[in-house]
C-alpha cells in the first residue's frame, strides 16, 4: 500500500492540534473564571466562592498539565512532519515560540506552584496575585500562538531572500493584519467555554438535588458570564469575517458554499451542502432563502462571490471549510438563543427552577469546546493550499520523511492521546460527581503517581476540611 | 404573576422574547451597519446587567 507522506504528515499534525487545542481554550477559560471568583471571595469573604475556586481549581490543573504536555509535541512535528516550514518561516515563528516560553510558560510556571499548592501557605492576597498571573500566562500563550498563526494567515513584515524568510519589519509580524481582529475572537471563545462548562455542571448539581448553593451561584455566574461574551463574540466574529473575506477570499467563499462567481440573487444560507470538488458544484443543497443575501450582503438581493473566482489550484477543500464555519456559527446561534432564554427566565425569577432550561445547560457543557473546534478548522482548512497564505504551499513545507515513520508515529499519537482523554474524562467526571464539599483546600503532593491513583486514597477527602457553605 | 410552564401570557412573552433576540442578533451581526450594530451591542449588555439584579425562585420546576 501506498500512502502518502504529505497527506499522513496532515492527518498527524490535525489530529495533535485538534487535540491540543480543546485544552487550552478550558484551561484560558477556567483560570480567568477563577480570577475572578477568587477575587470575589476575597472581595465578600463568602465561603461559597471559595468553594468554588476549590472545585475547579482541580479541573483546570488537569485540563493546563494535558494542554502544556501536548502543545510541546507540536514543537517537535514542525521538525517530523513540515521541517521545510521550519527551515523557511523559523525565523519568523521561531521568535514568537520562544517568547511564548518566556513570558507566559516561565509566568505561569513561577506562579501555578503558589496556585495550587499555596492557598494555605501564602496570604490569601499573595494567592490571589498568583491566580491572576496565571490567568495572564494563559492570555499571553494565546496572543503569541495567535500571532504566530495568523502570521501564517496574513504574513506581513517579511521579505523571501534565498527561499527563506527575512523579517523586515518585527512588529508587522507581530501585530500581522488578522491578529488584531483573531486574538479578541479566540480569547472570547476561551471564556465563553469556560462559561458553559461551569453553567453546565452546575445546571447538573441543580437536577440532581445536590450541592444547591453551589449549583445556583455557578448557574447564575456562567449563564451571565456566557450572555455578555456571546452578544461580544458575535460582535467580534462578524468583524473578523468582513476582514477575512478582504485578506483570505477564497476561504470565505468556500465557507458560504457557493460555487460560482456570482450566486443568485437573492442568496440563500445553505445549512447543508453536498460539495463535489471536482466538477466545482454542489451535488446537493438545502439552506433558507435570502438569508444569505441579508446576513452576507446586508441587503435583501445582494450577490455572493462563489469559489470559482479562485482557481482551482489554489482553492481549499470546500466540505472541511463549510462544516467548520456550520459547526462554529450554528453553535453560536444556539448558544444566543441560550443567553436569551436565560435573560427571559431570569426575569420572571426561574433561572434556576426551570428543568427544561438546566437541561440545555447541562447539553451545552461542552458546546464551546466544539464550537472551538469548529472555528480552527475553518481558520486552517480554509488557508489551505497554503501553509504560509500566499507564500509556501502546505505540499511544498513537508519533511522528507518515509510514510512508514509518519504513520506510525501517528498510531503511538493515537494511543497516547486516546489515554489522555479518558484519564481527563475519568478524573473530570469523579470530581464532578464527589461534589464539591469533597474537594481539598489544595492541592497535596502524593510523591508517587502509582500511590495516588490507588481507590483508596482517590476515593479519600484528602487536606483540611473544606468549609460547608449548605 | 402565574408562573405555570405554559400559560397563554407566558406564551406570549417567551415569543416576543424570541423576536428580541432575533431581533438584536441581526443587529449585532451588522446586517444595519457597524453603527447600529455597536449601540444594539450596548444596549444588548446594558438590558442584561440590569436583568442580572433580579432575584431568583430556589424550589425547581417540572
Amino acid at each position: 500500500m501506498n500512502l502518502d507522506p504529505a497527506l499522513l504528515a496532515r492527518i498527524q499534525f490535525g489530529f495533535t492540534v485538534s487535540f491540543h487545542i480543546i485544552f487550552p481554550t478550558i484551561s484560558i477559560g477556567l483560570a480567568m473564571f477563577l480570577a475572578i471568583i477568587e477575587g470575589l471571595w476575597l472581595k465578600t469573604k463568602d465561603p461559597l466562592y471559595l468553594q468554588i475556586y476549590r472545585f475547579w481549581l482541580g479541573i483546570f490543573a488537569m485540563a493546563f498539565g494535558v494542554g502544556v504536555v501536548t502543545g510541546i509535541v507540536l514543537s517537535f512535528e514542525f521538525g517530523l512532519a513540515f521541517a521545510k516550514f521550519g527551515q523557511m518561516a523559523g525565523p519568523a515563528i521561531g521568535p514568537m515560540i520562544a517568547l511564548e516560553v518566556l513570558t507566559s510558560f516561565f509566568l505561569e510556571a513561577g506562579f501555578l506552584g503558589i496556585m495550587l499548592f499555596g492557598l494555605h501557605r501564602v496570604g490569601p492576597k499573595l494567592h490571589f496575585f498568583a491566580t491572576c498571573m496565571v490567568a495572564l500566562g494563559t492570555l499571553l500563550s494565546a496572543s503569541w500562538i495567535l500571532s504566530a498563526n495568523s502570521w501564517m494567515q496574513t504574513p506581513d513584515g517579511t521579505a523571501i531572500e534565498n527561499g527563506h524568510v527575512v523579517v523586515t519589519d518585527w512588529l508587522k509580524v507581530v501585530v500581522n493584519p488578522s491578529w488584531l481582529y483573531r486574538l479578541p475572537h479566540m480569547l472570547a471563545a476561551a471564556y465563553i467555554t469556560g462559561s458553559f462548562l461551569v453553567a453546565g455542571v452546575g445546571a447538573w448539581y441543580l437536577l440532581r438535588g445536590e450541592h444547591l448553593a453551589f449549583g445556583r451561584r455557578t448557574v447564575s455566574m456562567g449563564t451571565a458570564f456566557a450572555t455578555i461574551l456571546i452578544a461580544a463574540q458575535v460582535f467580534l466574529g462578524d468583524i473578523l469575517y468582513g476582514k477575512m473575506v478582504q485578506f483570505q477570499p477564497a476561504k470565505m467563499q468556500a465557507a458560504e458554499g457557493f460555487w460560482e462567481k456570482q450566486s443568485q440573487s437573492p442568496a440563500p444560507y445553505y445549512w447543508i451542502i453536498v460539495p463535489d470538488q471536482e466538477r466545482q458544484r454542489n451535488r446537493f443543497e438545502l439552506g433558507v432563502p435570502v438569508l444569505g443575501s441579508i446576513w452576507l450582503t446586508h441587503s435583501l438581493d445582494g450577490r455572493v462571490e462563489g469559489l470559482k473566482n479562485t482557481p482551482t489550484d489554489r482553492q481549499p477543500q470546500m466540505g472541511w471549510v463549510f462544516y467548520g464555519f456550520r459547526v462554529m456559527y450554528g453553535i453560536a446561534i444556539i448558544m444566543f438563543s441560550v443567553a436569551v432564554a436565560s435573560l427571559w427566565l431570569r426575569w420572571w425569577g426561574r433561572l434556576f427552577t426551570t428543568r427544561w432550561f438546566l437541561r440545555t445547560l447541562v447539553v451545552m457543557t461542552p458546546s464551546g469546546v466544539v464550537a472551538t473546534l469548529g472555528g480552527w478548522y475553518l481558520a486552517e482548512t480554509g488557508r489551505q493550499p497554503w501553509v504560509i497564505y500566499g507564500i509556501l504551499r502546505t505540499i511544498d513545507a513537508v519533511s522528507p520523511v518515509p510514510a512508514d515513520a509518519l504513520l506510525s508515529s501517528l498510531i503511538a499519537f493515537i494511543c497516547i492521546y486516546a489515554l489522555f482523554m479518558t484519564a481527563f474524562l475519568l478524573f473530570a467526571v469523579r470530581l464532578i460527581r464527589r461534589g464539591p464539599q469533597a474537594a481539598p483546600a489544595q492541592a497535596e503532593a502524593s510523591g508517587s503517581l502509582k500511590h495516588a491513583l490507588k481507590a483508596s486514597v482517590m476515593n479519600a477527602h484528602g487536606g483540611p476540611k473544606p468549609v460547608a457553605v449548605e | 404573576m402565574d408562573k405555570a410552564p405554559i400559560s397563554l401570557f407566558g406564551s406570549i412573552g417567551a415569543v416576543a422574547a424570541m423576536l428580541l433576540g432575533t431581533a438584536f442578533f441581526f443587529t449585532i451581526i451588522g446586517v444595519f451597519g457597524l453603527s447600529v450594530s455597536i449601540a444594539a451591542l450596548v444596549l444588548f449588555l446594558a438590558l442584561a446587567v440590569f436583568i442580572f439584579r433580579r432575584p431568583q425562585d430556589q424550589e425547581t420546576r417540572p
